[in-house]
């Protein structure tokens, strides 16, 4: 067996602000889905944070982060390790950057234009700024980066790499991410309703999110974290859910498919994800609760993985499976609420989809009193 | 933490002196026309690797690094939005843009359906993609495949002139098929660590900045033969063969 890892701290920022605006934001409180900023078309809605994070950073993803980790302000760095995980990092600093160089004007600030892939700066930054002594690295798998980030950090521990691991995601909304998913067709221009029949696409959300993890039981422990890959297509999961099924398996092994009490699922809106999805779940997580929280977060991209690993530790912690917003008519076989249920959950399960047809699930266990 | 080295490949080379890079026989050239260049550098690295080995591909984890990941793709897809309009930005250049598009490519091509990680962490890229093996192997044993990419070119490399970057840019790929140690092995590769405090030295600006130097250092350190010892911040990689 291995040394147990748990949860000593978590926290998250998004369109309804901390942990506790976002728990309750995810079944009540007021439509999350807006124009954006300024430069973002007003016919694709997305989940912008509207705390004024600004003045923590020109940086705005490094912001996010810095304004979801102030509950560790104080914290002591030694020996702790940076796992950060992100899509698109700077690049809303880079987009500036590379237009000026586009248009063959001067680039006003030339370490912008090639900064919008410096991703490991996303580590670096939160190491310096809490003073992290342990290593430093960033995962960047697309949408399923925050979920990979727990087993790469529960790895470090246990190896000895690391005394604790703090798991950051944060992402920003940019243009790159908005009008790329515009081009595949995949961004719904009325409302993102995750797992409903009349689901027509996903909607961009930013924010941030942290967990703490040392060695050692806990109340909420990491049970698993696991990672398949499709090798079918770059963009679209394969059909069956192979991948996603060998993903649940390996992260809740020694466990049976039945004892998944709960499943945040990754469930963007978009026809294909959620469809695939709603058939992985069936025979990896029978029985189990889902619940889908980009109906109210939106897509935090790289981000999501950690957003909703904290959510459902919420959620196990409250005895609370909670609604999914956007949702009115589930198609069928999924077990989705539309308001929140009270059931107690020993385990929970998050999983994630991305682009190079990856599949990543993370498993939680909770061993407080119900 | 330590491991053995089955494989190993590398190649790279200084932007002033670009290279063709031969499509491997185990991509399709269909595929092949799909893939971004940093794709192609990791494919044709890692497809040698792996081509004698007979592994469990459903269950082989890849550990892909890359310290600037895909610029290329990303500044294309900029390209078409700021020249052409939202209506003409390019999906295909989008897809490329994210940073484990090549191990997805990579994935697809070479039929790898096991774990997969894609990971950055700049001048010290190759040392953490070995750190995260290592630790892989400790926990699970078995195999594990590392590959790492990256291209500095064309627009990447104004960027990386006007930020001011040091060292020359260039590009390369590598890959290492590691194993849980064996004390039979011949070649080796091993992680000791060091004082705790020079963990907290900044991989910002240290050059060479692309990633597949580092590694072809390893790899050429393991075609010498001997004991050879990289000291990074709070740690030694150490490569043998004996």
């Amino acid at each position: 067996m291995p040394a147990p890892v748990h949860l000593a701290a978590t926290g998250c920022l998004t369109t309804f602000g901390d942990l506790e605006g976002t728990f309750a934001g995810l079944s009540e409180g007021a439509w999350p889905f807006g124009s954006g900023p300024g430069w973002a078309p007003g016919d694709l809605p997305v989940a912008q944070v509207h705390a004024d994070v600004g003045a923590l950073d020109r940086h705005r993803t490094f912001a996010l982060a810095k304004a979801a980790l102030l509950p560790l302000y104080g914290l002591d760095g030694t020996g702790l390790a940076v796992v950060f995980a992100t899509t698109t990092y700077a690049m809303l600093l880079g987009e500036d950057a590379i237009e000026q160089h586009v248009q063959g004007q001067p680039v006003e600030v030339g370490e912008d234009l090639l900064c919008s892939h410096l991703a490991h700066r996303g580590a670096e930054s939160v190491g310096d700024w809490i003073g992290a002594t342990g290593p430093r690295l960033v995962v960047s798998t697309a949408c399923t980066s925050g979920t990979v980030a727990f087993g790469i950090g529960a790895d470090l521990l246990r190896a000895g790499r690391c005394r604790r691991v703090l798991v950051v995601g944060a992402d920003a909304l940019c243009r790159t991410t908005v009008y790329g998913f515009r081009s595949l067709g995949a961004h719904t221009r009325t409302a993102c309703r995750p797992f409903d029949v009349d689901r027509d696409g996903m909607s961009i959300g930013e924010g941030a999110g942290f967990a703490l993890l040392e060695l050692g039981e806990g109340e909420t422990e990491l049970a698993g974290v696991a990672t398949r890959t499709d090798a079918h297509h770059l963009t679209a999961p394969e059909p069956g859910g192979e991948g996603l099924i060998r993903a649940i398996r390996a992260a809740t092994r020694g466990f049976e498919p039945g004892e998944i009490d709960h499943v945040n699922a990754h469930a963007t809106g978009t026809p294909t994800n959620d469809g695939v999805e709603a058939r992985a779940l069936a025979v990896a997580a029978p029985g189990a609760w889902i619940s889908a929280t980009k109906g109210a977060t939106g897509h935090t991209l790289g981000a999501a993985g950690v957003i909703e690993a904290v959510l459902l530790a919420e959620s196990m912690r409250r005895g609370i499976v909670p609604a999914s917003r956007g949702c009115q008519n589930p198609i069928e076989g999924v077990a989705v609420a539309n308001v929140p249920r009270a059931r107690v959950q020993r385990l929970g399960v998050s999983v994630n989809l991305a682009f190079g047809g990856h599949n990543a699930a993370l498993a939680l266990r909770f061993r407080g009193a119900a | 933490m330590k491991a053995t080295v089955l494989e190993h490949y590398a190649f790279s080379w200084p932007l002033s002196a670009p290279q063709e890079i031969p499509r491997p026989a185990a991509v399709e050239a269909g595929a092949w026309r799909r893939f971004s260049r940093v794709a192609r550098l990791a494919a044709a690295a890692a497809a040698p690797v792996l081509d004698p080995a007979e592994l469990d591909r459903d269950e082989l984890p890849m550990f892909f690094g890359t310290g600037l990941g895909e610029y290329s793709s990303s500044y294309g897809f900029l390209k078409s939005l700021f020249t052409r309009g939202p209506a003409m930005a390019s999906p295909l250049l989008f897809q490329n843009s994210v940073h484990n598009a090549a191990a997805g490519h990579l994935s697809i091509a070479l039929g790898l359906r096991g774990p997969s990680e894609t990971l950055c962490a700049g001048a010290l890229t190759t040392l953490r993609t070995f750190e995260r093996a290592l630790c892989w192997l400790e926990a699970n044993s078995g195999f594990a495949l590392v590959v790492l990419a990256d291209d500095v070119n064309g627009e990447s490399a104004d960027g990386w002139r006007l930020g001011g970057m040091m060292g020359e840019p260039g590009e390369g790929g590598a890959a290492f098929l590691l194993a849980a140690a064996d004390p039979r092995a011949e070649a080796t590769l091993e992680l000791l660590p060091r004082s705790e405090h020079a963990m907290a030295a900044s991989s910002r600006r240290a050059a060479p900045f692309f990633c597949t130097a580092d590694a072809q250092a390893v790899s050429n350190a393991l075609f010498a033969g001997g004991e050879h010892r990289f000291d990074y911040p709070g740690c030694t990689l150490v490569a043998s063969r004996l």
